[in-house]
């Protein structure tokens, strides 16, 4: 039965995808001809990775809007440039990551970024308004925990950790952006994750059971 | 599997694990020890979060309009110049040009008249290196033309000291000639005049006795020919070249085959034809001769010039030297028609002309190209300095 519906939407999702491969290279193209409206509507499902991006990578909101703004800008002036060799989304992305750099180089924001700053600057997302406050407390706390360890990191390794766990780039996806070895990038990720646990076990009480279940989940498996 | 291999493999989980069996066994570790348990629970919470983390992220207020205002507000580009995209290949055709013009402009002697003559003028091209060659006999009849553009050099070389100078003088010694003159004439001794006439005509009418060719020796005829032609299925031609001889009422004097060695790059076998053929069809045949280059079956003609006189041949003949040469099957000559083989020869020959001339004129050009280099270069550095600098204010704008 399962076969079934399997090989019936199968084609269906096949040319669903074409379709819509087909319908980003025209609106690639008529970007490339100059029609703004055709690059808004290419651009707008990677404006909200793209800021996230900026923001992780900056670690405050107005050089992060700053920024994205100015990789918005620079992808329409370089996209006629665009020759199809890489994906779409990656090439955005190769932008936004150098436009990044080049804020960071330029502002000297090297320094490590406090979690107090960083709360205060409001960099934490919206909390689930479902989950009972105690939870949602709970949350904020982890994910302000995680964006200091995050912002701790030199910025070759944030960059690649955040373009492969936050925005779920495959690994050679990330070298490409990167511009990277792809030895060099696993690296990277592999002592960022290292650096990062390391970070947030040092708060006992947020990291230490929280997936326990899961383990002995697979324990019993 | 120890507590630092698994500390070292935990990074990598769960996407980089080296293999399936490693990943079996580090999480059957992770499972018998609570400590790693902790470790990997750590890493996954951690995953989770970073995985999540920004779901929940909201744009900040004029983020969406912010930068498509900016975009709107990025000048148009310029739509590109009719040119820009064929910039590359105007240069280079501008350059093939004024090449080309630059020659025919050398050629019709409007440039570099003073330095020399352009090659196609290779007389007077050569005639400023004549008093630099070795001096020739002195010119007569109707070589004297060769001088008619360089007077003093042909004053030079006509020059009687000059010559001398310049001529490898033999070494001729006259008593030892007329030593030998006297043995040669050495069987007259001591006999007077009308004896030695006598015995000279004995001698010729001797000579005279001798058995005589079928055909009595006339004097040089100047439409006596040669032919060569490279054929692809030699036999057949053969056959065919002398029926049509015979056809054209002649005869096979003599014929010779040749054997070239198989090393060799352009044929195998030729074979060497004299024939005689009423004076009147000669150049009938030589034409059917030549067509056959155009057969079906042949080869090409190669060369075809006048020869030199034969000292014999019957009255009201003449004689025709052929050669049929073994063309290689390997590369087949491409067939063409003797006029339009012609026309390319000529052709070929007019762009090889012209090509020298070009060089010529590119040679003598360089020393301009160079000066005009200089301020071209400067010219394109000021020109990209004040274009970056434009940009660069238009930046800070």
């Amino acid at each position: 039965m399962l076969g079934a519906v399997h090989s019936m939407l199968f084609p269906i999702a096949r040319i669903l995808e074409v379709y819509a491969v087909q319908e980003d290279a025209m609106l690639i193209r008529r970007a490339q001809n100059g029609d703004a409206d055709a690059f808004e509507a290419l651009i707008a499902p990677q404006e909200k990775r793209i800021y996230a991006l900026c923001l992780r990578m900056l670690g405050n909101r107005e050089d992060a809007m700053d920024c994205a703004q100015d990789a918005m800008v620079r992808i329409w002036r370089a996209i006629k440039s665009y020759r199809r060799q890489a994906s779409f989304a990656t090439w955005c992305f190769r932008i936004a990551t150098n436009a990044c750099f080049d804020l960071l180089r330029k502002k000297k924001n090297r320094t490590v970024i406090s979690l107090d700053d960083l709360s205060a600057k409001g960099f934490l997302p919206d909390a689930d308004q479902s989950a009972d406050p105690h939870r949602q407390a709970e949350m904020g706390e982890r994910k302000r925990a995680l964006g200091a360890a995050i912002a701790a990191l030199p910025e070759d390794m944030r960059a690649a950790l955040i373009l492969r766990d936050m925005q779920g780039f495959a690994y050679e996806e990330v070298a490409e952006i990167l511009q990277a070895p792809l030895g060099t990038v696993k690296s990277r990720i592999n002592r960022a994750r290292a650096k990062v646990r390391q970070l947030l076990q040092s708060d006992a009480e947020l990291f230490s059971s929280a997936n326990v279940y899961t383990i002995e989940r697979r324990k019993d498996t | 599997m120890t507590r630092d291999d698994f500390l070292s493999l935990l990074p990598l989980f769960p996407d980089e694990m080296p293999d399936e069996d490693t990943r079996i066994a580090f999480l059957a570790f992770a499972a018998e020890h609570d400590d790693c348990a902790r470790e990997l629970a750590a890493h996954e919470s951690m995953l989770t979060l970073l995985h999540t983390a920004d779901d929940s992220l909201e744009l900040p207020d004029g983020f969406a309009s912010g930068w498509r205002e900016a975009v709107r507000a990025e000048k148009p580009e310029r739509p590109p110049a009719w040119y820009s995209r064929w910039q590359s290949w105007s240069a280079a055709a501008a350059a093939v040009c004024v090449l080309i013009g630059g020659t025919a402009l050398m050629r019709a002697g409007y440039l570099f008249p003073d330095t020399a003559a352009p090659v196609s003028q290779p007389m007077a091209a050569q005639s400023s290196a004549l008093p630099l060659l070795p001096a020739s006999p002195k010119s007569v009849g109707e070589l004297e033309f060769l001088y008619d553009d360089q007077p003093p050099a042909a004053a030079f070389s006509d020059s009687e000291e000059n010559a001398r100078a310049l001529v490898p003088q033999e070494d001729f010694d006259m008593a030892e000639e007329e030593e030998s003159l006297d043995d040669a004439y050495a069987p007259f001794a001591g006999e007077t005049a009308q004896e030695q006439e006598q015995k000279e005509e004995k001698a010729y009418h001797s000579l005279e006795s001798l058995p005589q060719p079928s055909y009595s020796a006339v004097p040089v005829q100047a439409n006596s020919n040669f032919l060569q032609v490279v054929s692809t299925q030699l036999d057949a031609d053969l056959q065919q070249l002398l029926a049509s001889c015979t056809a054209y009422g002649g005869q096979l004097l003599s014929q010779s085959t040749r054997s070239i060695d198989a090393s060799s790059a352009s044929h195998s076998r030729s074979v060497e034809l004299t024939l005689q053929l009423p004076s009147d069809n000669v150049q009938a045949f030589l034409a059917d001769a030549a067509d056959m280059g155009t057969g079906a079956h042949s080869g090409t003609v190669l060369h075809s010039h006048s020869h030199s006189a034969q000292p014999v041949a019957a009255a009201g003949f003449s004689l025709v030297e052929i050669e049929l040469a073994e063309a290689p099957l390997a590369s087949p000559r491409p067939q063409l028609s003797r006029r339009a083989a012609t026309a390319f020869e000529a052709a070929l020959q007019a762009v090889r002309t012209f090509m020298a001339d070009m060089l010529v004129f590119f040679v003598r050009s360089v020393p301009y190209l160079l000066l005009a280099a200089v301020p071209a270069f400067l010219a394109g550095i000021s020109i990209q300095l004040f274009r970056k600098n434009k940009q660069k204010k238009e930046r800070n704008k």
